[in-house]
């Protein structure tokens, strides 16, 4: 093979190689999103890729023989010249942003590489010029500088003690109330390190930060802090690590709440209620020695009072049983009424034990059968019954649930009153039954007899308080206080209907479940 | 009435009063020679207990009823009642308690000590009569022959 034939060969191959790399290159060009351009010195366009055409909006055939300056926007039209001088003396413009203008008119911003162009003996011909589209870079800048904005924002007004630190503990971003809280005043203390800002700060709490900034999240819900002023402070306070975008911890976020009103507020709370549960201990006790006192009067009223008495009662009836014949007539009928007054006296002090008695015996609810309750009431007072003419009617008695002793004694008062009242009519009548009104058994006692004058139906219920006198009926005026005190005690209502002359009503309910 | 053989009532009573009208009641049936009258509680435990000034009687011949007063000074009713309902040599005798009132409480109290019986002042005859018939002891202490 001849040399020249071999340069031949070797040319044909190195020019086969070139016509490859031009090819690929070309590939390249064609593929890239960025635009690639090509000018000469004079600015006029002599290559445009497929990118070039997405940025800018011109094609090929619309671009290519065009000046540059097309692109520029008027306000800008002197950032060409410029370039251009700096490519003519070989140097390069990278990453330059700025704003060019599209085929519609729009605006679009770029970033732009330019590069001067040599030919094979190192002339610079002209320049390439690649320029990215950073419209979606700008505006995702713009959404994070936002998002930083409201982040600052946010933290900084928030109402509680907040503070970011890097790894450093230097501060990020800090709280108003932080500053506040912890007296800083209006200094700027991003960037400073929290240790400089409290050199006072105790080790326990270097720890807490350390720990905290290799991933442990560390709380208090109340911690007291001693005050320069020796005042107490409590604190709740929370220490956790924040991440970076890879994961890896940023550093701490402290986050601190004054609570020292809350905890006043709460332990006053507590201690109020310790004192009131003293309180009603100690009120609890009282009430049961006054109960005590009460019980040991009524005890000694009971059995004291009576001894007078009944020296009095007895002595008198001695008097009459062995010496009555020997006695005036008159004399034989004053110690009659002494007698008589002893024995009123005597009654008057049971009555009023059976009315003590009552306010202190406790109520023992049960269901309570009416019917017998009411039958064992009649068979009571079948003394006071003797000798007359009484048609008791019986209607219907629903059980209820109340205190069957105490109830018992509610249906003997009022018969006992039924039969007193009404012994001036041949036959007395009584009724005894019970009406449902509005959910509830309302029971009555019904009499024919000498009734009332309902002007002073309030007085009824009073202790020692009687409508009639002594010499008509007799009585101590307790029995229907009795009834009263007994119903409230249940949660029950009492009430009378009456007519001077025409007999009288009672009506009473029992409060509580009604079993119907 | 110590020196008097066997006694057959102790009255225990403090109040004069009470038992003058106590004592006649008694003695309206014929049984006022064979009883013994103490005042305090103190010496009704000396009676039932065979001491002090009765350190002469013997438990073989108790008294066949006691009275016993509810209100007592020194020793109360209540307490000789439970002292001598606690001894074997004297649980038997029949107590009848005397009280001024039928106040619940004295009458649950006293009934759990067991008293035999409840008479409410003053001791008329009738119902001093009921306590004891209450007790089956009717004959056995109304019918005395009098003594002449």
């Amino acid at each position: 093979m001849s040399r020249h034939r071999h340069n031949e060969k070797v040319n044909d191959a190195l020019s086969e190689r070139a016509k490859t790399a031009s090819i690929q290159l070309s590939a390249i060009v064609e593929s890239s999103d960025d635009a690639i351009i090509s000018k000469n010195l004079n600015g006029i366009i002599s290559s445009w890729n497929h990118g070039a055409e997405n940025v800018f909006g011109y094609a090929e055939q619309e671009a290519i023989g065009r000046p540059m300056q097309m692109l520029i926007p008027p306000e800008r039209a002197d950032e060409e010249p410029e370039i251009l001088a700096r490519i003519s003396r070989g140097e390069r413009v990278d990453h330059f942003e700025t704003v060019r203008i599209r085929k519609d008119g729009k605006p679009v911003e770029v970033s732009v590489t330019i590069s001067p162009l040599r030919d094979s003996s190192g002339k610079i011909i002209g320049a390439s010029k690649i320029a990215r589209d950073i419209t979606e870079r700008r505006r995702m800048e713009g959404v994070l500088r936002e998002r930083e904005e409201q982040l600052r924002l946010y933290a900084e007004y928030s109402p509680a003690a907040i503070a970011m630190f890097d790894r450093d503990m230097k501060y990020l971003v800090v709280s108003r109330r932080w500053m506040e809280v912890y007296h800083l005043g209006d200094q700027s203390i991003v960037g400073l390190s929290h240790y400089k800002v409290f050199p006072e700060i105790p080790q326990r709490w270097k720890d807490v930060h350390q720990r905290c900034l290799k991933g442990a999240i560390e709380k208090c819900d109340e911690e007291a802090f001693l005050r320069a002023d020796g005042i107490t402070d409590w604190i709740r306070w929370e220490v956790r690590p924040w991440r970076q975008g890879d994961g890896a911890i940023g550093g701490i976020i402290i986050f601190s709440e004054d609570i020292t009103e809350r905890k006043a507020a709460r332990d006053k709370i507590n201690q109020l209620n310790i004192q009131l549960e003293q309180r009603v201990v100690e009120r609890t006790a009282e009430l049961e020695a006054a109960n005590k006192e009460l019980e040991a009067f009524s005890y000694s009223v009971s059995h004291d009072l009576r001894a007078p008495l009944r020296a009095v009662n007895g002595f008198a009836e001695i008097v009459l049983e062995e010496y009555s014949h020997q006695l005036p007539e008159e004399c034989r009928r004053y110690l009659e009424r002494i007698r008589n007054g002893g024995q009123r006296m005597g009654d008057l002090i049971d009555d009023l034990l059976a009315f003590s008695r009552v306010n202190r015996k406790s109520v023992n609810r049960q269901i309570v059968d009416s019917i017998r309750l009411v039958q064992n009431a009649l068979e009571e007072l079948n003394p006071q019954r003797e000798g007359r003419e009484i048609e008791i009617k019986v209607g219907d008695l629903p059980p209820c649930h109340g205190d069957p002793a105490l109830l018992k004694q509610v249906w003997v008062n009022l018969l006992s009153n039924a039969i007193k009242y009404s012994r001036g009519r041949k036959p007395a009548v009584i009724e005894i039954g019970s009406n449902h009104i509005n959910c509830e058994n309302v029971y009555f006692v019904k009499d024919n007899g000498d009734g009332f004058d309902m002007q002073y139906a309030d007085k009824l219920f009073t202790v020692f308080q009687r409508l009639h006198n002594a010499d008509e009926f007799e009585g101590t005026g307790v029995g229907l206080a009795i009834v009263q005190r007994i119903v409230h005690r249940h949660g029950g209502r009492v009430w009378a209907q009456a007519e001077v002359g025409h007999g009288a009503a009672f009506y009473f309910t029992i409060g509580g479940q009604n079993k119907s | 009435m110590k020196e008097s053989g066997e006694v057959e009532i102790l009255l225990v009573e403090d109040n004069m009063d009470d038992m003058e009208m106590t004592l006649r009641s008694l003695r309206k049936a014929n049984l006022a020679n064979r009883i013994q009258v103490v005042r305090d509680g103190a010496e009704a435990l000396e009676f039932i207990f065979c001491r002090g000034a009765f350190a002469g009687r013997k438990f073989e011949n108790p008294p066949k009823l006691i009275l016993l007063d509810l209100n007592l000074p020194k020793v109360g009713g209540k307490e000789v009642l439970k002292l001598m309902k606690g001894d074997a040599r004297t649980k038997t005798i029949p107590v009848v308690m005397l009280t001024s009132s039928k106040e619940e409480k004295d009458l649950v109290e006293s009934y759990d000590l067991g008293v035999n019986s409840y008479v409410v002042k003053p001791v008329n005859f009738e119902s001093f009569a009921a306590a004891v018939q209450e007790l089956g002891m009717y004959w056995l202490l109304l019918n005395q022959p009098s003594k002449s």
